[in-house]
């Protein structure tokens, strides 16, 4: 009888331990995953901070440092795509149509990108940068590999409209020789974001539109210039930001180099 | 009754699980406190680039070869020096003696020809062994700063060498053997053939300074210094880099005491509790400086070992770029230790590296001859030749304030003691031309 009794409390005992051991169990997996929780932070931060942006590439992980130097430009590297033109300072080519390139008053970026082709040397190395509609002017800056040289006054078209959004004149530089020099590791377009974010880059609420790997001039010496790799971020469709992706520092946004 | 078995299963059931949540817990415990070591172990394993053997730390700056009388070809570009000392690692030395008169009488008889390899600084005996192949343990005393040999004491495959001090008035003896010790004769060949013109200047302690006697021409280089992450330092150096607090660029855990420079990219790092009373020997300071860069994997580019003093605890590790030495006067361009009984006390260095070359503008310098650098510096004002330890070129690494590129300029340094001065290609210039 006493036994049975005694089995009992056990049974009561031994049923409270175990539901104790059973919380701590849980409590301890739940610290565990502490850790991991705290990596993702920085995402989930941008996240709650109601900043979007579009799915970001993984790759490249390493990509090269790279220099060139701007063209200095002859007669008889133009006379198969203009007739009208003048050279200053032997690398800038201004350009000027004796018959207004029509356009569209809903012109897209297809449209130049034809113009730009035929009309400017090497012109299919170059990319559509933006529409100023203050000036009225088209900038297209220079691309190596598909990467554009990012704000590059060396590798730039500036396409001046009238106010029929017709092409009258346009100006060329043409960056040239271009070398590899050094492969290194490189930020991912994520850790970029995260560096903009902890940096205070990018207010509560923005909207990235646009992620891009390309080149930023790091250093220039006369007519030659190394460029760094560089991603550049598109916050709500008009800021540009530039992060050196080699030493994950943000170039200041408003520099653009001549 | 048959409650009571149900009971008794119960309670049989419950004491088990109570026991397998126990163990659970415990051993959830024991995982965790391992995995905390194991990561502080990861932090004291922490690498920011290379470790090195001491053979490659170790390498004569001058190559030497006296012809006869008085004439000199020799060598200071690391390119032709490290295949005539790796051919000498190859050999066994055995059989140490003091041999300072044998090597006296040989020296001076000037038809006799010599081989001098000649070490930036003092290098200790007990480190020969970690230097070349040594059969036994020798046992001598001091330290050493050149490797003499008399090509005729070289056999088929065996071979005698001298070791000797700064002033070529104490040696040692050395017998060698290799198969290939004959074929040493052939590389003498060769490296007399590619080496250039030298003087030697005696100085009136018995030491000479070698010189180069031809004018060469060498090019300007030009990088982006690209900084390494400060941050990695501070794991790698610190032993609980989580109790270290930080203030502006300083950062500290009570006893050790970390300081980033950002304008010069340059960082040092005190450990508080080395004292550098006591008097340590210059083996025990380049030994426990190596130790202690290799421990973090410090070697980031070509560093060699460049000079050393017991009596101030020091240990100087150079920049070698493009086979020359590179110095800087805010030290940019060296490893500077101070060692003490317990290890290294203050540890300063550069924490950017020099990979991304950048020179749009290559211009060609031709450095005077070493017969007008000592007729330069003998023409200046209270210079006594005699002070000067060192007399090489090298490069002159700058850094101007508006400029983010590292510039390297050849020039002429000389070294008094622990620094390196530069004879600028100006300074130079001016005077030869106010002598015209």
């Amino acid at each position: 009888m006493d036994w049975s009794r005694a089995k009992t409390i056990f049974i009561i005992s031994f049923l409270i331990l175990d539901v104790f051991l059973i919380y701590q169990v849980t409590v301890q997996k739940n610290q565990n995953t502490f850790d991991l929780m705290k990596k993702t932070s920085i995402m989930d931060s941008i996240k709650a901070d109601d900043i979007t942006f579009p799915p970001l590439p993984v790759d490249p992980k390493t990509e090269y440092y790279i220099e060139g130097t701007m063209k200095n430009f002859k007669g008889s590297d133009l006379s198969s795509i203009s007739k009208k033109f003048k050279i200053t300072n032997d690398n800038y080519v201004h350009y000027e149509l004796e018959e207004p390139y029509q356009l569209n008053e809903n012109w897209t970026i297809s449209d130049i990108d034809q113009f730009v082709k035929l009309r400017a040397y090497q012109g299919n190395q170059y990319k559509f940068w933006n529409y100023d509609e203050e000036t009225n002017q088209i900038i297209y800056y220079q691309t190596y590999r598909n990467k554009t040289l990012f704000q590059n006054a060396s590798g730039k078209i500036t396409i001046q409209l009238n106010k029929d959004h017709d092409i009258v004149k346009y100006t060329q530089t043409y960056f040239e020789n271009i070398k590899e020099i050094k492969e290194k590791e490189i930020v991912t377009a994520e850790e970029a974001l995260a560096i903009l974010y902890k940096g205070h880059h990018i207010k509560t609420g923005s909207k990235v539109t646009g992620v891009e790997l390309g080149y930023y001039t790091s250093t220039s010496i006369m007519t030659s210039q190394l460029l760094v790799p560089t991603w550049h971020f598109q916050i709500n469709g008009d800021t540009n930001i530039f992060v050196n992706a080699v030493e994950g520092h943000v170039f200041s946004e408003t520099q653009v180099l001549e | 009754m048959n409650i009571e078995q149900i009971k008794s299963w119960l309670l049989t059931g419950l004491v088990l699980l109570s026991i397998y949540l126990f163990w659970n817990i415990v051993t959830f415990q024991e995982n965790y406190d391992h995995s905390v070591t194991s990561n502080q172990q990861y932090i004291q394993e922490i690498t920011i680039a290379d470790k090195k053997d001491p053979k490659d730390i170790f390498l004569p700056n001058k190559l030497i070869y006296r012809v006869g009388v008085d004439e000199y070809l020799g060598t200071e570009s690391l390119q032709n020096i490290k295949p005539i000392i790796k051919e000498i690692s190859s050999w066994t030395f055995y059989d140490f003696q003091e041999a300072t008169s044998d090597f006296i009488d040989q020296f001076n008889e000037l038809e006799n020809d010599a081989f001098i390899l000649q070490y930036p600084d003092n290098i200790p005996y007990e480190m020969i062994k970690l230097l070349f192949t040594i059969e036994k343990d020798q046992k001598e005393a001091g330290a050493f700063q050149h490797i003499v040999i008399f090509p005729d004491d070289l056999q088929k495959n065996e071979g005698i060498i001298y070791l000797t001090n700064t002033f070529f008035n104490q040696a040692v003896k050395v017998r060698v053997r290799n198969d290939h010790i004959g074929s040493f004769q052939d590389k003498i060949e060769d490296f007399k053939t590619n080496s250039k013109q030298y003087i030697a200047v005696k100085k009136n302690n018995n030491d000479y300074l070698f010189l180069l006697n031809e004018a060469i021409s060498l090019g300007n280089y030009q990088y982006l210094p690209i900084k390494r992450e400060t941050n990695i330092f501070k794991q790698a150096l610190f032993t609980d880099p989580n109790i270290v607090s930080q203030n502006g660029n300083g950062y500290t855990d009570g006893s050790n005491l970390l300081e980033i420079y950002p304008d010069t990219m340059k960082l040092r790092f005190v450990n508080t509790t080395v004292s550098l009373e006591s008097y340590v020997t210059l083996g025990e300071i380049l030994q426990s400086g190596i130790k202690f860069i290799n421990e973090h994997s410090g070697w980031t580019d070509q560093y060699y070992y460049s000079a050393a003093n017991a009596n101030e605890h020091k240990v100087i590790f150079q920049l070698n770029l493009q086979d020359y030495p590179v110095f800087n006067e805010s030290g940019l361009s060296e490893i500077e230790l101070a060692i003490g009984k317990s290890g290294t006390r203050v540890y300063e260095r550069p924490y950017f590296a020099l990979d991304v070359p950048f020179n749009p503008v290559n211009e060609e310098f031709t450095l005077p001859t070493g017969t007008e650098i000592i007729h330069y510096l003998e023409n200046n004002k209270g210079f006594n030749i005699n002070n000067v330890d060192d007399i090489v070129i090298g490069y002159h690494m700058r850094k101007e304030f508006n400029n983010e590129l590292i510039q390297l300029e050849p020039t002429w340094f000389y070294r008094i003691g622990l620094k390196w001065i530069r004879i600028s290609n100006d300074q130079m210039e001016g005077q030869l031309n106010g002598l015209e």
